[in-house]
């Protein structure tokens, strides 16, 4: 699930070199293909491209950029970086206007306050669904529905979309507009039932911090007979719920979501007790393994706004307190300090920063 | 709170149904008795202990004044110092009247604990204390510990990152003391928490009952649902609103005060005074907390930062 850029790229590539007339001779599709594969490996910018799909590759590539590479660089580097990226941004803009990640990630690059970017995204919206859709109406025309092209196409067509719709979602939960958030996240499972956005983790954190209990089990009922394989129990979820379970003092129901994630996610502990924040990445969220320790860093990362409200000196709130504070945390987090012996250490450290 | 009047109508009461005592006049007589001598008429342990929190406070109240003339470190040594005095004087309340629960209450403030863990260990008091009794009214000196306590209970669950709790209790109190229009100002975290939760019927029935330009946590808290709820021509006419009615208010937003945790009672204040501004910003801090960019988009919107410079000159802070 989620949004890969580079598998992006490579997905509209292929599809621009699939050529429907081989479809009777499967060994020589096969060949093909594989020699697309090489050819997209070792030399991909060489591929003649249409300009939209050249002005994604740029997106992607400045993409890769800003979530990837940005947040480990010292910031002498970084500012290079950003720069290369922001060029890489214009230049996919000059090709394509209608580059709608391109024009996401430079608008966000270029407007250090939230609001303006939020109001951005906002008054844009309308438009980049019309022309989204009118492109993958276009290049779907004569394609049937049962053809594999149709589905491929369509998604990709309508994922920048999808990435505009629950960019805006994401940053309305950061700038505590949660009923817009929520709103928005919805929008964008409207469009897409299997929610490749996973736009349901912001809508649930977004009920929690509306406090709505009625409202999270019934949204929980409505997406997931909807999302097919990427049905399943997850972090977002438990920590929505684990929160609510919070405010209404039903803390023994609160544990047992906590003893649930650090049942399923390895070294959990020390995600939940670091409750790191991570920089909101801008091209989407960042494609994670499920019940990977990785996913459960993001879903911690992305629930900040729950464990953090009202946060005291020590940067948590009472909620990041008492998650901390569970005494299964507490215990796993020993453990899993000991486990690592002389890295353990510096697992201290950073939380010393932290606090 | 005034704990020493409190303690003064508690013991008239007790005297005057021990001595018989009916008319008016004969009342009158006890109650001056009492006044100017409490300490001898304090013969029931609630009322001694009720006397002693209000010495504490009182000495409290006037050691504050000093406050001005302290930097930092010892400002924090003299504040830990007064909220060690509180919880002594509180313990050795409790010895006396073991069940006060302004006493309890007191206790719990001057504890260096999380908030949450105080809401918690409150309203088990606070149930404990109400299992004998039945409908509570602010003009019974009874009664109002506990409507104190559901007072501080709606506050602190809005600090305690609870505001569904906020609602609940702020909700109960309001309707135990609405017919004495609400004099522990319910309504006031009650307006917070729906902002907070982006609930609009709930603050427009608010505002419907006590109306529009009823205080300044009703214009900050539909300030902040109106930015909250992204409808934005809205939110800058109440915050144009807000301003043109507290003379203060763009400076008291701008420049947030230190402001103690209240003892336990929000102090009272003049209408559309600073005080009143300080107390409702203080309230609402932690919903401007979180809603990072509200303060920007105040700062930016035309007027707001020449109102809260012009009451500035005009009290003679520094810029």
């Amino acid at each position: 699930m989620a949004f890969d850029p580079a598998y992006e790229d490579f997905r509209r590539l292929a599809i621009a070199y699939h050529d429907p007339t081989m479809d009777s001779d499967p060994y020589e599709q096969t060949r093909k293909a594989m020699a697309f594969s090489q050819q997209f490996s070792w030399g991909n910018d060489a591929l003649a491209r249409s300009d939209t799909d050249r002005a994604f590759h740029l997106a992607c590539e400045a993409a890769m950029i800003i979530d990837e590479e940005l947040p480990f660089l010292p910031e002498s580097e970084g500012a290079l970086a950003a720069a290369d990226a922001q060029r890489l941004l214009e230049e996919a803009l000059s090709l394509d206007e209608y580059c709608f990640d391109a024009r996401r990630m430079l608008h966000a690059q270029t407007s250090p306050i939230m609001d303006d970017h939020i109001h951005y995204l906002m008054e844009r919206m309308d438009e980049v669904e019309r022309v989204c859709w009118e492109r993958a109406d276009r290049l779907t025309r004569n394609v049937s529905a049962k053809d594999p092209v149709f589905f491929e196409r369509m998604s990709l067509e309508l994922a920048p979309y999808l990435r505009w719709v629950q960019g805006a979602a994401e940053l309305n939960l950061l700038g505590g507009r949660y009923r817009k958030a929520y709103d928005l996240a919805r929008r964008a499972i409207e469009i897409d039932r299997e929610d490749l956005a996973d736009s349901r983790f912001t809508a649930v954190l977004a009920l929690a911090k509306l406090g709505d209990e009625d409202e999270l089990e019934a949204f929980v009922q409505w997406v997931v007979p909807e999302l097919g394989e990427a049905a399943r129990d997850d972090a977002w979820i438990r920590l929505a719920r684990m929160a609510l379970a919070w405010q209404n003092d039903r803390l023994e129901e609160a544990s047992a979501h906590i003893d649930w994630i650090l049942a399923t996610y390895p070294h959990a502990a020390s995600a939940l007790t670091l409750q790191s924040e991570l920089p909101e990445p801008m091209f989407a969220r960042l494609d994670c393994d499920p019940y990977s320790n990785d996913e459960l860093v993001l879903a911690v990362s992305e629930a900040t706004v729950l464990l953090q409200e009202c946060a005291d000196e020590s940067g948590r709130g009472p909620l990041g307190t008492f998650v901390a504070e569970h005494p299964g945390v507490r215990a796993a987090y020993h453990r899993e300090l000991e486990f690592y012996g002389e890295s353990g250490e510096e697992i201290g450290d950073e939380e010393g920063e932290e606090a | 709170m005034d704990a020493r009047e409190e303690a003064i109508q508690r013991t008239v009461q007790r005297k005057a149904r021990e001595l018989g005592i009916s008319s008016d006049a004969a009342r009158r007589e006890l109650e001056l008795s009492v006044r100017a001598h409490p300490d001898d008429y304090a013969s029931d342990p609630s009322e001694q202990a009720l006397m002693l929190l209000a010495k504490v406070l009182e000495s409290i109240e006037e050691n504050r004044d000093r406050d001005d003339y302290l930097d930092d470190d010892q400002y924090r040594l003299a504040f830990m110092g007064r909220m060690g005095v509180l919880a002594a004087t509180s313990e050795k309340a409790l010895e006396i009247d073991p069940q006060s629960l302004d006493a309890k209450l007191l206790l719990e403030i001057a504890t260096p604990q999380p908030v949450d863990r105080r809401v918690r260990s409150m309203e088990k008091a606070l149930a404990e204390a109400e299992a004998s009794d039945a409908t509570l009214s602010y003009a019974d000196p009874f009664s109002r510990p506990k409507l104190r306590v559901l007072a501080a209970l709606a506050r602190w669950s809005l600090i305690a990152a609870q505001p569904r709790r906020a609602v609940r209790t702020a909700m109960r109190l309001l309707d135990e003391t609405r017919r004495d229009r609400d004099p522990l100002g319910a309504r006031y975290t009650l307006a917070l928490a729906y902002a907070r939760l982006e609930d609009e019927p709930g603050f427009q029935e608010l505002d419907r009952a006590w109306g529009h330009r009823d205080s300044a946590w009703s214009a900050l808290a539909r300030t902040l649902l109106l930015f909250k709820l992204d409808r934005m021509p809205a939110a800058r006419r109440a915050l144009t609103g807000y301003v043109s009615v507290y003379e203060s208010g763009a400076f008291g937003l701008a420049s947030p005060t230190l402001v103690e945790p209240y003892l336990p009672d929000r102090p009272s204040f003049e209408p559309g005074s600073l005080d009143e501004v300080v107390f409702a910003v203080h309230e609402a801090e932690p919903i401007i907390v979180d809603t990072p960019d509200f303060m920007n988009w105040c700062n930016s919107q035309p007027g707001f930062r020449e109102s809260a410079e012009a009451f500035a000159r005009r009290m003679g802070y520094d810029g």
